[in-house]
């Protein structure tokens, strides 16, 4: 059999396995019924749901607590809980919006009918929702929701803050009055918060976020919040709200950062948020247009449910415009700083030809002793024994010498002083051990093939471990993966593109390591295949979840370890790998300019552009690369229009910034939808009139010198000052 | 208006159509018995809305899908329509039969599926299915297929094993590409000589069949010359044809083949009254008939023929195309000939456009019009003296070829013009055994021709380069100008302008896949190598980690890189810093000659200034020259090394000089040692008045 008949055999067999198993999801009657509903229906206080590819149950409890202290199954709600099931119901069957609402998705809408259903028991007064459930929302209800939804998002539609703190005045023994209170929630009194701090300590309400976090029991259960709230955890994740939480979260204080609440690196990464950045309250533009969307889709839900839901035309568009100006544009992936990017390709240079082969060798000889440990011991001795051992013998392992680089031991080279350790806090800076050194070397390897070869999170994290080929006419390393955006008819590409040589080595020692392994184990899951076969906790067989996480994880190890610069908040740059695309990209394109668009384009694995967007891009060969400049030209916009850059020393950038405001008819940039404005842009960079240089820029966050790349332009004859400078 | 009819088992659609004698067509589907009328209206009806807003040409299309339907419940004797919980599991059974029916290719499958789907998609709006139905798609989820790359003969990848322990990693050499320091990909080079080696051989033997064509028109104007029109006129209205008791054409007169190729020509041109150049159309006329038409005559006269061409006609070959040879008229073969010459010179011309190609005459001067993939071409046959109009030109070779066709194509378009014939503009007139006139089909006698193909008659010389009979097509022609282009440009636009092609159409038809695959693989190993090194400057690792096996190779490859850094990108600009050291020392500026050119103002002023510039690089501490002048991004050791350069050229013993250093002086001094030496003299004096002038504290890393 051919490779293209043994492909299409199992293409269509792919086929037609998808089609009964969409088909099954159809299947229903008139009583809402069908067969993901296993167990529930409409006033159930629980369903539970499958999922195609999926053996596990999903459970969705509508039992949720409403702002007056009813539950949204309590008879008295029966009518809004009756109105968004079915809702739901119909959502996930596609008969309001003509497809089946995949997974995820259908998720978010349970979300947000739990937050509608919330709504309209704040304002009962108005909607009357046990009379009438969902009947009374009118225009006016949606416009007020826009209008509260851009000001504060759902924790202010909602008056999460203002019921928190009624709350504590209910349980805390205090005498302030709720008016003078809500006046400024964000910087409540230290009588009142330092009572509640106490109270929340003694009810045991501070929980430790994960066991391994730096911190120790700084969080304020998420649990108990939504209990007093009637919300789920999830939805608490508004970063405004963390901040007004936070006031009741010592452990977690920093004076200008509002602190992730689970942390595990080091350092805060560079995209933890700054609490003045907060403290404004923009709520995304992109969440709000999102919240539009579904409430539009909610009342589409008229056609089918005539009798529940009122008919209402939301213009999705229209709110957002009217709206734009106070939300806040969604942001673009950071472009990593230059020395920081060659720094990164450095060191992990550095650990896989000079450590590489000592930590592959010493990985396979511990597993294969540690087995044997968890077979003798009980797990209370396990990790003790195993320390001892790793004392005993880790003076074995010797690096790679070099011309001007003698080997040495890899303890020595590496301080390795412990074999692991719980928090990575509480380790000295100066030291390291020998787990941090094992995930260090995953995550050099991720780093590596991510800035050699633009390749997405995903894509990375399921590599295959017999993924290098070399060529048998000209020698020479090439990687195989697959491409995970799908392209003509659903099908995804397996690419083949250049390595160097250190990538080769990298993948060569990953082999190694994960055929050794997997043969120690005895493993025969799918994750066994994997070329980043990461050991689990205690040098234990892992379980192969969640593993584009874990690559991430040792990624951040590896920053750790190589001590990458903090900057002035103390933030360090914990690459992402969407982040070493864009770095990949940019530097290319700006290297070898417009002749190389066809070549990054080849590079990234982007698919024939035979699909649709053919016809609507204006240029057939516009690529990644460039958009990945207009969103720098985009970020530099709109810090100029919020005064960060100074007009004179940018009239380039002015000029495109009037040209832009002529040309989209507005006042403000921030008003111009985010996807049009960089397609604007994408265009503009194309013009004869228009030229961009590039120039090295010393970053002043950081206290080390640290360059960046910044952005200089020409349009006309404006000019940015560091233009061809 | 598309209409039906349900009839004895049958639908019958029937639409309007001008172009049928009945003024409309018809299609009928069968549908099994048991199925009742409301489903088959249903069914076409919803035919019939598909089809109304198409194209009349995609009606089957849709007719099929009901064809489909009926087909498949025909077959697994299915009731329909079925229960409405039935449907869903209806029609996954159709989609599963449909896609597994392995009469069809599976393209077809798929394709026909998704028009299918339209078809219950329609149903379903209707509400002839219920609405929560599931009609699948052909788009295949979570399916994942290799790209699709024809590679040539020696290249290819492989899996690398998965090394037993960290003892057998592969060594380098085997994870690395060789030649990365070289200047061009070996094996692109290689390539593109073979290209342009065959592409070559295409060309010299088109032109060198031309010549003996050429040649062979001439042996036959000298036969004809001494016969006059007024002489044959004469002769043929006095119907005298013998002389001396033997016919004038008689191949065994000394005269014969004179009067015989003479007469044919006045029939040929001053007359209509051949349909074809061949003996057979000529035994028509009273004149040649007892020549002809007379088995002792007729083989002595194909052998005059022969003779008469010699080693100018096609050998082994029908004789008739070597007497139209003689005569000079061309056959299918030499307009191919002729087509495949300005094929490789004017790519742009679409090369079906080009058998078809028009030829226009204004103040004298011809000029060709035939279409482009994109857009009407239109080129002057000889220089405009004027610019008045902005066209592009053919290129000698084109020129000279195209003025030959239009002398030899002058008696058929002569007789189309007369005869009111559209024709008549073509460039590529025939006469050939069927027809004098035009056929755009000619292109292929390159290779398939009655009797022998261009191919057939150079076939030694094809062989040799390795030029099959399938690459010797206009297509094919133009192709490999297109990859030549790209070889030597690395451009997809460079191929797209020389096409006059857009991107996109260059990208899906004339750039094969492995060609921009290894363009871009080298391209990236190039630039990963780069970005490496800067990374890893300095440190022990450096050589390690690099793809390079020695220091020296290494050092080579950042020189040549260097060399090349054009732009102030951030990148660049990372090399030049961290990098720079390696920079070519002065002494190698030769090898910048090479790859680059210099250009610089001779006249006094400038030189002096240059010359100031170099005293204040004197003064700089060695490491310091290496930095860049600001104003105009060279190196400022440049300055002091053109100074020398200079000196050393005005100063060479011409007597003694080598090769080489000839060569050098002539680029150096331009068109004139002497002027030359004259602005050295006078910049030697002019450059202590500018020397206070220069100070460089502006200069960067």
């Amino acid at each position: 059999m051919t490779e293209d008949s043994s492909f299409d055999n199992s293409r269509i067999k792919a086929m037609i396995e998808h089609a009964e198993q969409q088909s099954k999801i159809y299947k229903q009657t008139h009583n809402y019924q069908a067969d993901w509903l296993v167990q529930g229906g409409i006033r159930s206080s629980e369903w539970m749901v499958s999922f195609p590819g999926s053996a596990e149950l999903h459970s969705m409890s509508f039992e949720r607590l409403m702002p007056d202290g009813t539950k949204l199954t309590d008879e008295v709600n029966k009518k809004i809980l009756q109105s968004l099931q079915k809702w739901l119901f119909h959502c996930r069957m596609g008969t309001i919006t003509g497809k089946p609402v995949a997974r995820n998705r259908w998720i978010v809408y349970f979300n947000f009918a739990m937050n509608l259903a919330a709504r309209a028991n704040l304002y009962q007064d108005i909607y009357k929702p046990s009379e009438y459930g969902f009947k009374l929302f009118d225009k006016d209800a949606c416009k007020s929701i826009a209008e509260v939804l851009s000001q504060g998002g759902w924790s202010a539609a909602l008056l999460l803050k203002e019921r928190f703190i009624a709350h504590l005045i209910d349980v805390l023994p205090v005498s302030f009055s709720l008016q003078d209170l809500l006046l400024d929630p964000d910087s409540l009194p230290v009588e009142l918060t330092s009572e509640a701090i106490a109270y929340f300590t003694e009810n045991n309400l501070y929980v430790p976020s994960a066991q391994t976090s730096t911190y120790e029991n700084g969080l304020l259960s998420r649990d108990y919040i939504g209990s007093i709230l009637g919300s789920s955890p999830y939805s608490l994740h508004n970063a405004n709200f963390r901040l007004f939480i936070r006031q009741f979260e010592p452990n977690l204080f920093h004076e200008q950062l509002l602190q992730k609440s689970v942390r595990k690196n080091i350092h805060n990464t560079q995209n933890t948020k700054t609490i003045e950045e907060v403290s404004r309250g923009e709520v995304g533009l992109g969440s709000f247009k999102d919240n539009m969307v579904m409430l539009k889709i909610f009342f589409q839900g008229h056609d089918a449910l005539p009798e529940d839901i009122p008919k209402i035309d939301i213009n999705v568009d229209e709110l957002v415009h009217e709206y734009s100006q106070r939300l806040k544009p969604g942001g673009h992936t950071k472009l990593l700083p230059l020395d920081i990017g060659f720094k990164f390709l450095n060191q992990a240079s550095k650990w896989i030809v000079v450590y590489g082969q000592a930590i592959v060798d010493s990985l396979i000889f511990y597993t294969e002793h540690f087995v044997k440990f968890d077979e003798h011991y009980p797990l209370p001795r396990q990790s003790k024994k195993k320390n001892e051992f790793f004392q005993e013998t880790k003076h074995l392992w010797i690096t790679k010498g070099m011309p001007n680089l003698p080997s040495q031991p890899l303890s020595q080279a590496l301080k390795i002083s412990r074999l692991q350790t719980k928090v990575k806090k509480n380790f000295s800076v100066d030291q390291s051990n020998y787990k941090m050194v094992m995930e260090s070397f995953f995550g050099a390897c991720a780093i590596i093939i991510g800035m050699v070869k633009p390749i997405r999170n995903a894509e990375l994290s399921t590599l295959e471990r017999n993924c290098l080929s070399t060529d048998i006419g000209n020698n020479g390393a090439f990687i195989r993966h697959m491409i995970g955006k799908t392209g003509a008819l659903g099908v995804n590409k397996i690419i083949e593109r250049p390595i160097p040589y250190v990538a080769a080595h990298a993948i060569q020692l990953l082999q190694v390591l994960g055929n050794s392994l997997t043969a120690i184990y005895g493993d025969n899951s799918k994750y066994a295949k994997s070329l980043f076969y990461i050991p689990g906790r205690g040098f234990k067989c892992p379980s192969g979840k969640k593993s584009d996480w874990k690559v991430n994880q040792c990624i951040d190890t590896f920053c750790d370890s190589i001590k990458i610069p903090t900057d002035k908040l103390g933030r360090r740059w914990y690459v992402r790998i969407h982040e070493m695309r864009k770095f990949f990209l940019l530097l290319t394109h700006r290297h070898v300019g417009d002749s190389g668009k066809e070549l990054l384009r080849y590079m990234a694995g982007h698919s024939d552009r035979d699909n649709i967007d053919d016809y609507i891009a204006y240029d057939p060969s516009d690529s990644e690369a460039i958009r990945y400049e207009s969103e720098c030209i985009d970020d530099k916009l709109i810090a100029l229009e919020n005064g960060l850059l100074a007009e004179d020393q940018n009239q380039g950038l002015l000029a495109l910034y009037i040209k832009a405001l002529k040309d989209f008819k507005v006042t403000s940039i921030a008003t111009i939808s985010n996807p049009e404005l960089l397609k604007y842009l994408d265009k503009a960079l194309q013009q004869p009139e228009f030229k961009m240089t590039t120039y090295k820029v010393r970053l002043e966050t950081f206290e080390d010198e640290i360059y960046a790349i910044d952005f200089a332009i020409c349009l006309g004859d404006k000019k940015d000052a560091n233009y061809n400078k | 208006m598309l209409n039906y009819q349900v009839v004895d088992g049958e639908i019958t659609f029937r639409w309007d159509d001008d172009e049928t004698i009945s003024g409309y067509r018809t299609h009928s589907l069968h549908i099994p018995k048991w199925i009742e009328d409301p489903a088959i209206k249903a069914i076409a009806e919803a035919i019939k809305l598909l089809c109304i807003p198409g194209a009349q040409t995609s009606y089957r299309t849709h007719f099929r899908s009901g064809k489909h339907i009926f087909d498949h419940v025909l077959k697994l004797r299915l009731r329909f329509p079925p229960a409405d919980d039935g449907w869903n599991n209806f029609i996954v059974t159709h989609y599963a039969t449909h896609l597994t029916d392995i009469t069809n290719k599976p393209e077809t499958r798929f394709a026909q599926w998704s028009y299918l789907a339209n078809l219950y998609k329609a149903l379903k709006r209707v509400g002839f299915i219920p609405i929560n139905t599931f009609i699948p798609d052909a788009s295949a989820k979570s399916v994942s297929q290799p790209e699709s790359m024809a590679q040539p003969h020696g290249y290819g990848t492989v899996r690398t094993p998965i090394p037993e322990s960290s003892e057998f990693l592969l060594p380098k050499k085997y994870l690395v590409e060789e030649g990365l320091s070289l200047e061009d990909d070996v094996y692109l080079l290689n390539l593109k000589n073979t290209l342009e080696t065959r592409a070559g051989a295409i060309v010299e033997c088109s032109v060198d069949y031309w010549g003996l064509m050429l040649r062979c028109h001439a042996r036959g104007d000298q036969l004809c010359k001494d016969i006059s029109v007024d002489q044959i006129e004469t002769m043929l209205k006095s119907k005298c044809f013998y002389k001396d008791g033997i016919h004038l054409a008689h191949p065994d007169s000394p005269t014969g083949l004179n009067w015989f190729l003479a007469v044919t020509r006045y029939y040929a041109e001053h007359t209509n009254e051949l349909k074809s150049v061949t003996f057979s159309e000529l035994q028509k006329l009273p004149f040649f008939k007892p020549v002809i038409y007379n088995c002792h005559s007729k083989p002595k006269l194909v052998a005059r023929v022969w003779e008469a061409a010699g080693d100018d006609g096609i050998a082994n070959n029908k004789v008739n195309e070597t007497f139209n040879r003689l005569l000079g008229y061309l056959s299918p073969r030499d307009c191919a000939v002729a087509s495949a010459i300005i094929a490789s010179e004017n790519p742009n011309f679409n090369p079906s456009s080009l058998t078809k190609i028009r030829l226009y005459r204004h103040d004298g001067k011809f000029y060709l019009r035939g279409n482009g993939d994109t857009k009407r071409i239109t080129i002057s046959v000889s220089k405009p003296r004027a610019r008045s109009r902005k066209l592009s030109v053919l290129p000698p070779l084109s020129t000279k070829i195209v003025m030959d066709v239009i002398r030899c194509t002058s008696m058929p378009r002569r007789r189309l013009m007369s005869e009111g014939k559209s024709g008549w503009r073509k460039l590529f007139l025939i006469s050939s055994n069927s027809q004098i006139g035009s056929n755009p089909d000619f292109a292929k006698a390159l290779t398939t021709n009655t009797g022998l193909s261009f191919y057939d008659i150079y076939k030694e010389e094809f062989e040799a380069v390795g030029v099959a009979p399938e690459m010797m097509n206009l297509h094919r022609i133009r192709c490999t100008q297109g990859i030549l282009e790209f070889l030597r440009s690395g451009s997809i636009q460079a191929v797209a302008d020389l096409l006059g092609n857009s991107l996109q159409v260059v990208r899906t038809n004339y750039i094969p896949p492995w060609m921009t695959h290894r363009w871009a693989v080298r391209f990236f190993r190039v630039l990963h190598q780069k970005i490496m090194l800067v990374a890893t400057e300095g440190e022990p690792w450096q050589l390690a980690a690099s793809d390079f096996t020695s220091r020296q190779e290494l050092q080579i490859f950042i020189r040549r890189v260097l060399l090349g850094l054009t732009n102030g990108d951030p990148l660049s600009q990372a090399i030049r810093e961290k990098l720079g050291r390696y920079s070519p020392d002065p002494s190698s500026i030769i090898e910048m000659f090479v790859e680059h050119e210099l250009l610089f103002d001779r006249s006094p002023n400038s030189l002096a200034a240059i010359y100031a510039y170099a005293e204040a690089v004197d003064a700089l501490q060695p490491e310091d020259r290496l930095l860049f002048d600001e104003g105009t991004n060279v190196p400022l050791w440049v300055f002091p090394t053109i100074r020398d350069l200079v000196a050393e050229t005005i100063s060479l013993d011409f007597d003694s000089a080598s090769n080489a250093e000839m060569a050098i002086a002539d680029r150096v001094s331009g068109d004139s040692m002497s002027e030359l030496r004259k602005s050295h003299l006078r910049a030697n004096i002019l450059k202590k008045d500018l020397r206070p002038l220069v100070s460089i504290h502006n200069a960067r890393a």
